[in-house]
């Protein structure tokens, strides 16, 4: 009961000495008069000046004290560190606050609010209109949140009544420097110390570290110290994702290259969307005992590298050694294989879209000019078309459906991962649930993707086997590309310059023809890598590591390269051109109106109707239901294109 | 000599014929020619000499060694204390230091009292307490104890004339002004609790 | 508990090692054990009767003391300079009557050791289990030709017992004209306080002194060739009052003929082995002998004078249960000339030892092993007073000197090569503590 009224006693003081701030504390008494007579007026005893305490805690000759179990205690206090501790003017019994007169019981009780003060201080600063004065109050009281939230404020297993560490097993409040002080650099030095008084062994590894022995020997602060990696106070258990991520994100901030090299691989991506369940730095080259990778007991020496992949990869064959984990495409002394892999994809892409953008750009520019001087094609909405050309059979349609979908299922999956740094793709790889389940359906659409290429390829061999005879390889109704197309190319251009009238086209126009090869082209790079990646171990049975390197670059470039195209290019030639805008169905209902057939393929047309086969051809206008189902569907496949088209777009942009 | 040392250790020691009770007994005629001048009990009626107990063992012990070894100065009590045995002294110490201590709050003037505690604030509360009756571990209690005695004690630490071995003491009874060392004295004196 | 026997007594005490002797005899308090009778008031006896029911209430206790107040001897050389106030040194016995002593004021006659009983000349009678004698000194008046009771008290005053001589002597002292003589006679050892005359050569000249006396002369004619604490002494006179020719104080030794043969009451003069001293102030100390009542007992049987005491627990060589303590005993090592000196100290101290040895007799334990010791502080001037202490441990039945816990104030520092003075800071704190040895001393015998 009694020590019950002094402790509230002590409590109410030390609150009324604080709260006029660190620089108030220079006049203790008048300071803490003020505030401290409103509250415990009668009962206040004097402050204790710090000059008394250190008249035994400054002695030179007797530095220690004896513990009641007979222990030594060390008692001392430099006051010349201690003034210049950012601490140096405030009141001993401000922290030691069950010193209420001296002599004090012994030994004392351990009783230092840090927390408490730091933040009174801090809501007395707030009220302050020059808001440089808390800056570091700031960052304190950040901290002691952080520290509160942290693995070290909770309740100590075997001592339920203490924490795992306070402030003070780490900080020695009689000697904190500000930024920039000398005490921080001495801090740095013997922060292994510190953690070490708990965590032995990890301090034993860190001193046969690189990072340590830069610290010891090299007395060299700005390597690597424990606070580096785990944090200062937001200090967690490792064996949490969370804990993981920081760490490995920490690495970074003074092994930027490897980083950013990291980062860009598959393990890296993963973990950049927040996931722990792919290799981090530590995986590979340890955590507190990372050495040189020259060093031979090093976990990433070359001898001992393998056993870091194995870990994952339980197959994992020497070739695995050949992969480049921070392979990058930028250099080209170290990678020229990576680097000559990514220019060619780069010059594909830009190539590849540079052209079809001025083609894109050109004809739009044609169209409009047209309509503006009342010319080119337009649907007659008065008298609609009620006779429709039967363009697409129903397998066709189901193999383009399908063929969209996975594409696009493929499109997003893999851009999360790609574009791993956007917050978009953290979003999407929630929703599609974490890296595992993404893979899953990743490769579940690369499977039913490569399917329907392959059905493809055999309907497309049964058809022309069927009609051998009479079928014509570089006829109007073959998809193989001909000098005709080269043709139509240049008066197409021609037309767009206004210098002569629309090409008139056969079955299949060269755009379309481009449209339907450039899977082919795409399968085999995509779908090569892509099965490489698939499996990885199978691969490196035969392959060297770096064609990993090699395989992920060029299906991500791909990958952007489709995306980009489809969902602007071919969109446009499709959907988006004047003359079909906004959309058109065909490709599901299989039916174009006559008019428009005849519009775009009038040599095919014409010679339908001399060969009088246009009847066989022709089909009713698509019921009203069937017009609307194929449109509702339709914009829903636009709408899904343009929005990965956009993420694609944002992640490239920010990349 | 040495066989009559050895023999008083033993008796100390209990060794002697009748056990425990004689230990006992041994030890209270050790401490009952001390009572002459340190009253029965260790509870002095008299200025110039102190009460002792009640007073901390080891302080008792460090002094009563320190004279017996020429290693602190005192007039009398050096001479005193070479006749016993170091387990004598031992057993002294431990005697008195359970004794209860029972200050003898003696009659002062409010000036003194004021100058005294001004004085002792400045200079001894930090190891004596404001009262004296809180002092620091090992540190004797001093209210109500003799303030003559005091006063004695403290010229002695300040004349320089003695080997004072503690050092702090020394230093703060030597930084004081003339007046205060008697003026803190006295105001010890006058504490009861 | 009450009727326990002595065995199941033992084995409480034994069994119960944080009781002290103190507090055991408590459950048998009922009836008295044992009666002691003490006789004599002074030091000795007070102290005796105190510790014994200190020690053990269950023991009934009588002290047969003449006087109804006790004056110490020791200080009471103050009194003479007028430094001290007699009433400081006084105590009555109500003190020892509050503790249980039966305090009886009356004069013992007869000790008749066969039938263990004491007589008193108000015709009491009382008897003992053990008797305790601490009579003090006697005076031999015959040894000094010419010198009575009579004249002490009235003329030539001893002032060697504290009382009323003492303020005769101090009376004496105040009429003494400047350039009188005051002589002080020192009887032949052993003698009670051994430093007392030369103290009281001191504290004469502080007066004359500071009394406008200082041509006054104080004589020392002494029956002996040195003296207790001499170099102490001989450094202070010098120091404050001159010494030897010339100076205040002379001091006479045996070997100069300094022993007093004879006096003539008339003209104030002492007939010394070779010359004659005229004083103004005649202060002489006659020889000293046990107390009469011990002689009478036939106790005195050291040299026919004191009384010889077995060294564990003070009781006499000459009749069983009776012991004697103070001035009247003799022990220590008087071989060696390191006796027991004739103190109050001592005489406490010896009391303790008897007291603490009746009780464990009384109480069927084992005897405790005796200690000795004494201190004495002389004051020679203001702020100028150093000590002597002793110490005296039992070996074998035999009285040891420890030469180590015994010896006098410092006579220099330094080393013995290259003497140094000693600071008079030391001497200064002697004078002070001796009030507080005083108080204490008194105290322990009397409260």
């Amino acid at each position: 009961m009694l020590r019950n009224a002094r402790s509230l006693l002590a409590g109410f003081l030390v609150a009324g000495l604080l709260l006029p701030g660190v620089a108030a504390a220079t006049a203790p008494v008048a300071a803490g008069g003020d505030t401290a007579t409103t509250i415990s007026a009668p009962a206040a005893p004097p402050a204790i000046a710090n000059q008394r305490c250190l008249r035994c805690h400054a002695d030179q000759e007797e530095k220690f004290s004896l513990r009641p179990d007979g222990s030594r205690n060390n008692i001392y206090v430099d006051p010349d560190v201690l003034e210049h501790s950012v601490h140096g003017k405030v009141l001993c019994t401000g922290c030691h606050s069950d010193v209420t007169k001296l002599p004090h019981s012994k030994p004392l009780a351990v009783s230092i609010g840090c927390v408490q003060c730091h933040r009174e201080n801090w809501e007395a600063a707030k009220k302050d209109p020059d808001p440089k004065k808390r800056e570091r109050l700031d960052v304190v009281v950040q901290q002691t949140d952080n520290y509160l939230h942290s693995a070290h404020a909770k309740p100590n297993a075997k001592n339920q009544s203490r924490t795992n560490a306070a402030c003070h097993d780490c900080h020695d409040a009689h000697n904190i420097g500000v930024p920039g002080a000398m005490q921080r650099k001495e801090h740095r030095l013997k922060n292994h110390e510190v953690c070490g008084r708990c965590h032995e062994k990890q301090k034993n590894d860190y001193l046969g570290s690189i990072h340590g022995k830069l610290i010891v020997d090299k007395k060299d602060d700005k390597s690597a110290v424990c606070s580096d990696c785990h944090t200062t106070h937001d200090i967690g258990s490792p064996k949490t994702d969370s804990m993981k991520l920081a760490i490995t994100k920490n690495c970074g901030n003074c092994h930027k290259e490897a980083q950013k090299t990291y980062l860009d691989s598959y393990h890296g991506q993963v973990n950049r969307l927040g996931y722990a369940n792919t290799a981090k730095c530590f995986d590979c080259h340890g955590g507190h005992d990372v050495k040189s990778d020259d060093d031979p007991t090093s976990s990433v020496h070359v001898n001992n590298r393998l056993k870091n992949c194995k870990n994952c990869h339980k197959e994992a064959t020497d070739n695995f050694l050949a992969f480049h984990p921070h392979g990058d495409p930028d250099n080209v002394e170290k990678y020229p294989g990576l680097y000559w892999a990514k220019r060619f994809m780069q010059a594909l892409i830009l190539g590849v879209m540079i052209f079809f953008w001025v083609h894109v750009l050109l004809w739009l520019y044609r169209e409009v000019m047209d309509r503006i001087s009342g010319k080119g094609f337009k649907e007659n909405l008065d008298q609609p078309e009620v006779v429709y050309f039967r363009r697409f059979s129903p397998v066709w349609r189901w193999i383009h459906a399908l063929f969209a979908i996975s594409t696009m299922t493929l499109v997003l999956t893999g851009t999360t991962l790609l574009f791993a740094h956007t917050d978009w793709a953290k979003a999407v790889i929630v929703l599609l649930g974490g890296p595992k389940m993404e893979g899953i359906i990743h490769r579940t659409a690369a499977v039913i993707w490569l399917s329907i290429f392959l059905t493809h390829l055999v309907i497309v061999c049964t058809n022309i086997w069927r009609s051998r005879k009479t079928f014509e390889w570089f006829g109007g109704r073959s998809m193989l590309p001909s000098l005709r197309d080269l043709r139509d190319l240049k008066n197409m251009f021609k037309w767009f310059f206004g210098r002569s009238p629309r090409p008139e086209f056969c079955h299949w126009t060269y755009w379309q023809k481009f449209d339907y090869w450039a899977p082919f082209w795409g399968a085999t790079i995509i779908g090569t890598s892509g099965l490489i990646l698939f499996f990885p171990e199978k691969t490196a049975a035969v392959l060297p590591g770096w064609v990993f390197n090699i395989a992920t670059l060029v299906h991500a470039e791909e990958a952007v390269l489709a995306a980009i195209f489809l969902n602007t290019v071919h969109f446009f030639n499709v959907h988006f051109r004047p003359e079909r805008f906004p959309m058109s169905t065909t490709i599901i209902t299989g039916a174009i109106p006559l008019d428009e057939f005849k519009h775009d393929h009038r040599l095919e047309y014409e010679r339908l109707l001399a060969a009088g086969e246009l009847e066989k051809h022709l089909v009713k206008r698509p019921t009203r239901r069937v017009d609307l189902a194929s449109s509702f569907l339709t914009t829903v496949l636009i709408i899904a294109g343009l929005t990965l088209l956009t993420l694609v777009l944002i992640g490239r942009a920010s990349h | 000599m040495r066989k009559v040392l050895v023999a008083l250790a033993l008796t100390a020691l209990g060794g002697f014929t009748g056990g425990p009770a004689t230990a006992r007994e041994g030890i209270e005629a050790l401490a009952r020619t001390c009572n002459n001048c340190h009253g029965i009990g260790g509870v002095s009626v008299g200025n110039s000499m102190p009460s002792i107990g009640g007073l901390p063992v080891e302080y008792l012990r460090t002094v009563m060694k320190q004279w017996k070894y020429d290693e602190r100065s005192a007039i009398t009590m050096n001479r005193v204390v070479k006749g016993f045995s170091d387990d004598e002294l031992d057993a002294l110490a431990a005697y008195f230091a359970k004794q209860p201590w029972k200050p003898s709050p003696q009659r002062v003037s409010p000036e003194v009292l004021a100058k005294g505690k001004s004085a002792v604030s400045e200079k001894c509360e930090d190891c004596h307490g404001i009262t004296g009756s809180d002092p620091d571990v090992g540190v004797p209690k001093i209210n109500g104890q003799w303030a003559k005695y005091m006063e004695l004690e403290l010229e002695k630490y300040r004349s320089g004339e003695f080997k004072m071995p503690h050092r702090k003491m020394k230093k703060a009874a030597q930084e004081a002004k003339p007046a205060e060392a008697p003026a803190a004295a006295r105001y010890y004196g006058a504490q009861n609790r | 508990m009450h009727t326990f026997d002595r065995r199941s007594f033992l084995k409480t005490v034994s069994a119960a090692a944080g009781a002290s002797l103190l507090c055991v005899p408590q459950a048998r308090a009922t009836t008295a054990k044992a009666r002691v009778v003490v006789v004599g008031g002074g030091y000795g006896g007070a102290t005796a009767a105190r510790y014994l029911r200190l020690l053990d209430p269950g023991i009934d206790v009588t002290l047969i003391e003449r006087g109804t107040r006790y004056t110490s001897c020791p200080l009471s050389n103050e009194v003479i300079s007028g430094e001290r106030d007699i009433k400081t040194l006084q105590s009555g016995y109500g003190g020892l009557s509050g503790r249980g002593v039966k305090v009886v004021h009356d004069e013992v006659t007869r000790i008749d050791p066969a039938s263990k009983s004491v007589a008193t000349a108000s015709g009491e009678a009382y008897a003992y289990d053990a008797l305790i004698l601490s009579p003090g000194v006697d005076f031999n008046f015959s040894a000094v030709q010419g010198l009575t009771q009579e004249l002490a008290d009235t003329r030539i005053p001893h002032a060697w017992k504290a009382g009323p001589q003492t303020l005769l002597l101090k009376k004496q002292l105040e009429s003494l004209p400047d350039g009188g003589r005051f002589i002080i006679a020192v009887p032949p050892g052993p003698f009670r306080c051994p430093p007392g005359p030369y103290e009281r050569a001191a504290q004469v000249a502080m007066y004359c002194k500071h009394h406008g006396k200082k041509k006054a002369k104080i004589l020392i004619l002494d029956s002996n060739d040195t003296f207790s604490k001499k170099p102490l002494f001989e450094e202070a006179w010098k120091a404050l009052y001159g010494y030897g020719e010339g100076g205040m104080i002379e001091w006479v030794s045996g070997a100069n003929g300094g022993k007093v043969e004879s006096v003539d009451p008339g003209t104030m003069t002492c007939q010394t082995t070779f010359d004659q001293h005229k004083g103004d102030v005649v202060n002489i100390i006659p020889p000293h002998r046990a107390g009469k009542i011990a002689i009478d007992a036939g106790l005195a049987n050291f040299k026919g004078v004191w009384c010889s005491v077995k060294p564990e627990n003070m009781e006499s060589t000459a009749h069983k249960d009776i012991y004697v303590i103070g001035d009247s005993c003799v022990g220590g090592e008087v071989a060696t000339g390191n006796a027991f000196p004739k103190s109050a100290h001592m005489a406490n101290s010896q009391a303790k030892v008897v007291a603490a040895s009746l009780v464990a007799k009384l109480n069927g334990l084992p005897p405790p092993k005796p200690i000795y010791t004494n201190a004495c502080y002389s004051v020679v001037g203001h702020e100028w007073g150093f000590s002597v202490v002793h110490l005296f441990r039992v070996e074998n039945n035999q009285w040891v000197y420890i030469k180590e816990g015994s010896g006098i104030s410092p006579v220099t520092f330094g080393t013995p090569k290259a003497p140094k003075p000693v600071p008079r800071i030391y001497r200064k704190m002697e004078a002070e503590y001796a009030d507080g040895w005083l108080r204490n001393l008194l105290a322990d015998s009397f409260a």
